[in-house]
């Protein structure tokens, strides 16, 4: 009996098999790969914020120290958001018709929140202090990237697990588990 | 395309799209990536206390039957967290019970009434204050007995308005004792017990060290005399177990209408007695009388009573007292307003029957639940003019009123209290109420015509200038206002006479849902019974001879009569109990399909009662059908493993316990003793669980439902275990994970989801963990809890949730972790301020809790605390020591004083 196919047809065939066996392979890697590239974790792909808060020109230009804002980063788990106070205490005098902080006065006025953008967040299962982190030397450009130099500010690392350990491990001297490697270091 | 609830974004963009295919595969890498955009909201004006993310802890007050209990409310961005008792105020000395541990989560109940409405149509709460002011005639007021001096004038200032017929609604009234103490002292006083001074504590009928206005503070007190070296002794009788009876050193099985009689006999053997009729006793009562009135001649002592007993077993408590007490009972007046006065439901039942009511108003009562079923007043209520309730929730009563107005939360308003021994407290609002909602203060200042905010009224009636004032908000309690102790001689008494009444009794008792009004809070309904160990129910509870002569077995049907009602509920043999009593605790038994965690849970007591009496006599017929009871431990015999020793103070020395510590030979690495310890102490410990509510309060625990606890799917990290020895008498251990040097569980897990951490923590690491369970399985404990739902809370509930502490999801294990959450706080609170972990700066929720200090939790290379101590304790011993796994919690063994 005579071949149903002619043999033309098996390079075909044999590129279709290996496509198949390339997509499949590519179904489980691509993801995994892209998972890893800065551009799924928002690497510097600034947010949209409700006032163009610009970090540059308050640290730089008028050298704001960054606890003046982020009052409790010293002391707290959490850094702090300046309170519309906070703005408004030099901004009540400084530039205080500028359209640029319209936002801030329309929360000083209502009296309701300014809704800013989440950069940068945990899971809820890791319990991080930034008041430890300053106190052991961190410094925050460790962690955030240089903000003074961001226009808008935007996600400078992953903040993985290894990215933390990277640290944890450096400090306790290796990979035995130590008093910053154990488990209920971060989460609880 | 809106998937809002994924990225926070409104709109898909192509990124997401990408995002949400990769996610698809990479589930686990992707769930490690937290999803920015989420709004963060800064304060506007940031009030000066606000630390973001960190705790604000406030001084407040919680009320029960009137009395305060100062607490200490732990808050977190403006919700409270956790109640703890207030080390400061009389009542608590910093210890708790479980119902003020558990009123956390009523604060957050998703049932709680949400709008004022008249009949089904919303209203708005000013067109009822409207109404409440123009009250103007016959107004009938029920409400709990109160000692707020702020009511106490507001009641004052309704009457000059119209005429106000007031009704002290208390299920579990302490009416007895009022009579009783003007009986034999010919006034009504609160009778002050200096525990800690006191030689013999004598107990009739009375949990005095659990159930008590003042217990937590009591217990506290009891618990430093015994130690085995200054140690007092401690008599008690009663009809059924109790958490005092278990560490009473003298303890008699009295139905509890023959206290009368005992009573009669310890008086009449006293020397300087009044002339008494000689009563009939059996030889072992009338002989641990007699020990008794002895042991009280010759070292002095003082005798407490519990509410449920006639005012003649008070008063002959007086008399002994009296003759032996030495200074250390004295007399104050009642921190109750009123506390014999007012009318009874009988009468309001009366005045609704014949018309003369014009206005019924309920505020945070439920007496058509509670009050005796011929009285029928919800039928009544529904026939009055103009009816009023002012409760948490929507229950019997407020379906019967057209008027309903949700009542706040004792943490969402102002208000004051006194304790038991008239120290006054404020209770200030610790958050701002998510619902309209009305304080009994609001109700009766409208009623009153005063329509100033309760702050106002409340400042004003305590008198205090300004600073003054923010000191007794701080401190939880206003400085030298407890009422002056006195004594008082007692009268001449004249016993009633005896009946002989061979009839079974029926002993209606507090439960953990108090009188019922707790019975909306899933974690007191899951809460095992300090005794029984039941959950989600309640049970004709009686002695095993009893039961036999009836003819019943563990939860085979019995119907109880009375000739005012009968019950079906199902029977439970505890040993210790008095033959021929049968205990049947309140609050169980509910009609209320709004409350879907209370409804038709148990029996209902009430339904038997006639009058206010808790004792009563009835019939008790075995019925053929059985239910299966969510029972959480089932064997309380140890079988002989020594698992919870108990000794006489007599027979003790260094050794007796050796053979029960110290290491095994093993083929396994040497242990390092460093790192964090409990120690339990078995000898102090009432049984009381607190430390089990405040562990759930503290590390999120699951409420499973009593068909899961049925299966023994319970998930309480720290359970109470009740060990009982051939002689009925009772310990009480409470086992959390033991954190095993050796730990059993370390060596089975497949995926080293529990691992040690260098401090010495047997560390549960949930994101590892895969659901096999083998950890579970061979932990000889069995302290490990698997999720076998998803149990997590509603919105609501979840806003009580610690944030401190990972909400655990299906298919995971978990357990004690040594309340790892403030051990890391304390590490990282001491490198933040340059200093090291102060001794003793620990506490584990459970230990915080304990009001006898019974669980001591700290350092093993502490020196100064008093754990530090228990770690050379003759008494300390490991539980199941055999085994080799090097337990860091050791225990204490039990010391009876004889």
């Amino acid at each position: 009996m005579a071949a149903l196919f002619p043999r033309s047809a098996n390079a075909p065939y044999r590129a279709v098999l290996a496509a198949g066996l390339v997509a499949l392979i590519a179904l489980v890697c691509a993801p995994m790969i892209y998972i890893r590239l800065p551009y799924a974790a928002d690497l510097g792909d600034p947010l949209e914020q409700p006032v163009a808060f610009d970090h540059r020109h308050h640290v730089r230009d008028d050298g704001v120290d960054c606890v003046y804002c982020h009052q409790t980063v010293e002391t707290e788990a959490y850094a702090g958001l300046p309170s519309t106070d906070r703005c408004m205490g030099c901004h009540g005098q400084v530039w205080p018709a500028s359209p640029e902080l319209a936002p801030v006065r329309a929360s000083w006025e209502n009296n309701q929140p300014i809704r800013w953008r989440r950069i940068n967040s945990l899971p809820g299962y890791v319990y991080f202090h930034h008041g430890v982190h300053v106190h052991a030397g961190v410094a925050c450009a460790r962690c955030h990237g240089r903000v003074e130099d961001m226009p808008r500010v935007m996600r400078a690392e992953r903040m993985t697990m290894n990215f933390c350990l990277d640290c944890h491990r450096e400090r306790s001297g290796g990979r035995a588990i130590g008093r910053l490697t154990t488990c209920s270091a971060c989460h609880r | 395309m809106k998937l809002t609830g994924i990225t926070g974004r409104a709109e898909v963009t192509r990124r997401d799209a990408l995002k949400l295919l990769g996610a698809g595969l990479a589930a686990l890498e992707a769930g490690c990536l937290a999803q920015p955009g989420d709004a963060i909201l800064p304060y506007v004006g940031e009030p000066p206390e606000a630390r973001p993310g960190t705790g604000v802890r406030y001084a407040t007050t919680l009320v029960l039957d009137g009395y305060a209990q100062g607490v200490l409310a732990d808050t977190r961005d403006g919700r409270p967290l956790k109640l703890d008792g207030n080390p400061a105020h009389p009542a608590t000395r910093g210890g708790s019970t479980p119902i003020l541990q558990a009123r956390i989560l009523d604060l957050y109940d998703p049932q709680r009434a949400h709008e004022p409405s008249i009949g089904d149509e919303p209203v708005d709460w000013h067109h009822i204050a409207r109404e409440l002011a123009g009250q103007r005639r016959r107004v009938w007021l029920v409400m709990p007995p109160q000692s707020s001096p702020t009511i106490a004038s507001l009641l004052d200032k309704i009457r000059t308005r119209c005429e106000l017929h007031v009704v002290w609604d208390a299920p579990l009234s302490r009416g007895a004792r009022w009579r009783g103490h003007k009986l034999a002292l010919g006034e009504i006083v609160e009778q002050q017990v200096d525990v800690a001074r006191t030689e013999v504590i004598a107990a009739f009928d009375a949990d005095w060290l659990a159930a008590m206005p003042m217990s937590p503070a009591w217990a506290r007190a009891c618990a430093e005399r015994r130690s085995p070296t200054r140690m007092n002794r401690l008599w008690a009788c009663e009809p059924m177990p109790t958490p005092t009876g278990s560490l009473a050193d003298e303890r008699l099985a009295v139905r509890a209408r023959d206290v009368t009689a005992v009573a009669a006999a310890v008086l009449a053997a006293l020397p300087g007695a009044p002339k008494l009729p000689a009563v009939k006793l059996d030889a072992g009562s009338l002989r641990w009388a007699r020990a008794l009135a002895g042991e009280l001649a010759a070292k002095g002592g003082a005798v407490i009573v519990g509410d449920r007993q006639p005012p003649i077993v008070h008063a002959l408590a007086r008399w002994i007292d009296h003759l032996c007490g030495r200074g250390a009972v004295t007399y104050t007046a009642p921190a109750i307003v009123d506390p014999l006065g007012g009318e009874s439901l009988g009468d309001l039942a009366n005045a609704l029957r014949a018309g003369q009511v014009d206005a019924a108003i309920a505020i945070d009562c439920n007496p058509v639940y509670s009050a005796p079923r011929k009285l029928d007043l919800g039928v009544l209520l529904a026939g009055a003019p103009w009816s009023l309730h002012a409760g948490l929730f929507s229950d019997e009563t407020s379906r019967a009123c057209t008027i309903r107005v949700p009542l706040a939360h004792e943490l969402e308003a102002w208000s004051d209290a006194r304790a038991a021994d008239g120290t006054r407290s404020i209770a200030q609002p610790v958050i701002r109420p998510r619902f309209v909602v009305a304080s009994p203060i609001e109700l009766l200042g409208a009623l009153a015509g005063d329509h100033r905010p309760a702050l106002a009224l409340v400042k004003e009636q305590s008198g205090l200038d300004e600073d003054a004032w923010r000191a007794a908000l701080a401190e939880g309690v206003i400085a030298n206002s407890a009422e002056q102790p006195r004594e008082l001689p007692p009268r001449d008494l004249e016993l009633p006479p005896e009946r002989t009444n061979d009839a079974i009794e029926i002993a209606l008792a507090p439960s953990q849902l108090h009188d019922g009004r707790f019975a909306g809070n899933a974690w007191l309904q899951e809460l095992p019974h300090s005794i029984t160990k039941q959950t989600w129910g309640n049970a004709a509870v009686m002695a095993p001879a009893t039961a036999a002569t009836l003819g019943l077995g563990d939860g085979q049907l019995v119907r109880l009569e009375t000739d005012s009602g009968a019950i079906e509920l199902p029977a439970l043999t505890v040993a210790g109990c008095a033959e021929g009593s049968i205990a049947i605790e309140l609050g169980y038994g509910r009609d209320v399909p709004a409350m879907p965690i209370a409804n038709r849970v148990g029996g209902d007591g009430y339904a038997l009662r006639a009058g206010e009496g808790l004792l009563l006599s009835g019939r008790a017929t075995a019925l053929p059908e059985h239910r299966a009871l969510a029972i959480t431990q089932h064997v309380m015999d140890d079988h002989g493993r020594e698992v919870a020793p108990q000794i006489d103070r007599t027979a003790l020395h260094a050794d007796l316990l050796a053979h029960l510590r110290g290491d095994q030979p093993s083929l396994l690495p040497p242990t390092s003793p460093v790192g964090w310890g409990m120690t339990i102490d078995t000898s102090i410990c009432t049984g009381c669980s607190a430390c089990m509510v405040a562990c759930q309060a503290e590390n999120n625990l699951a409420i499973v439902g009593a068909e899961q606890v049925r299966r023994g799917r319970h998930m309480n990290w720290l359970r109470v275990d009740r060990h009982v020895d051939e002689r009925g008498e009772a310990v009480n251990q409470p086992v959390p994970c033991q954190h095993c040097e050796r730990a059993p569980c370390e060596y089975v897990c497949p995926v080293q989801a529990t691992v040690h951490s260098p401090d010495g923590l047997n560390e549960m690491v949930y994101n590892r963990c895969v659901g096999t369970r083998f950890c579970s399985n061979n932990c000889p404990y069995k302290v490990r809890r698997f999720n076998w739902f998803a149990f997590e809370r509603d919105d609501t509930t979840a806003l009580q949730y610690n944030p401190d502490v990972t909400v655990r999801s299906r298919g995971v294990m978990e357990k004690c972790t040594y309340c790892v959450q403030r051990i890391r706080r304390a590490e990282i609170a001491s490198r933040v301020e340059s200093r090291a972990i102060a001794e003793g700066e620990v506490q584990t929720a459970c230990m915080q809790a304990c009001p006898t200090g019974a669980i001591q939790f700290g350092n093993l290379g502490e020196r100064t605390t008093p754990f530090a101590s228990t770690r050379s304790d003759d008494r300390r011993y490991e539980l199941l020591h055999d085994l080799g796994t090097r337990p860091r919690t050791i225990y204490l063994a039990k010391v009876r004083n004889r």
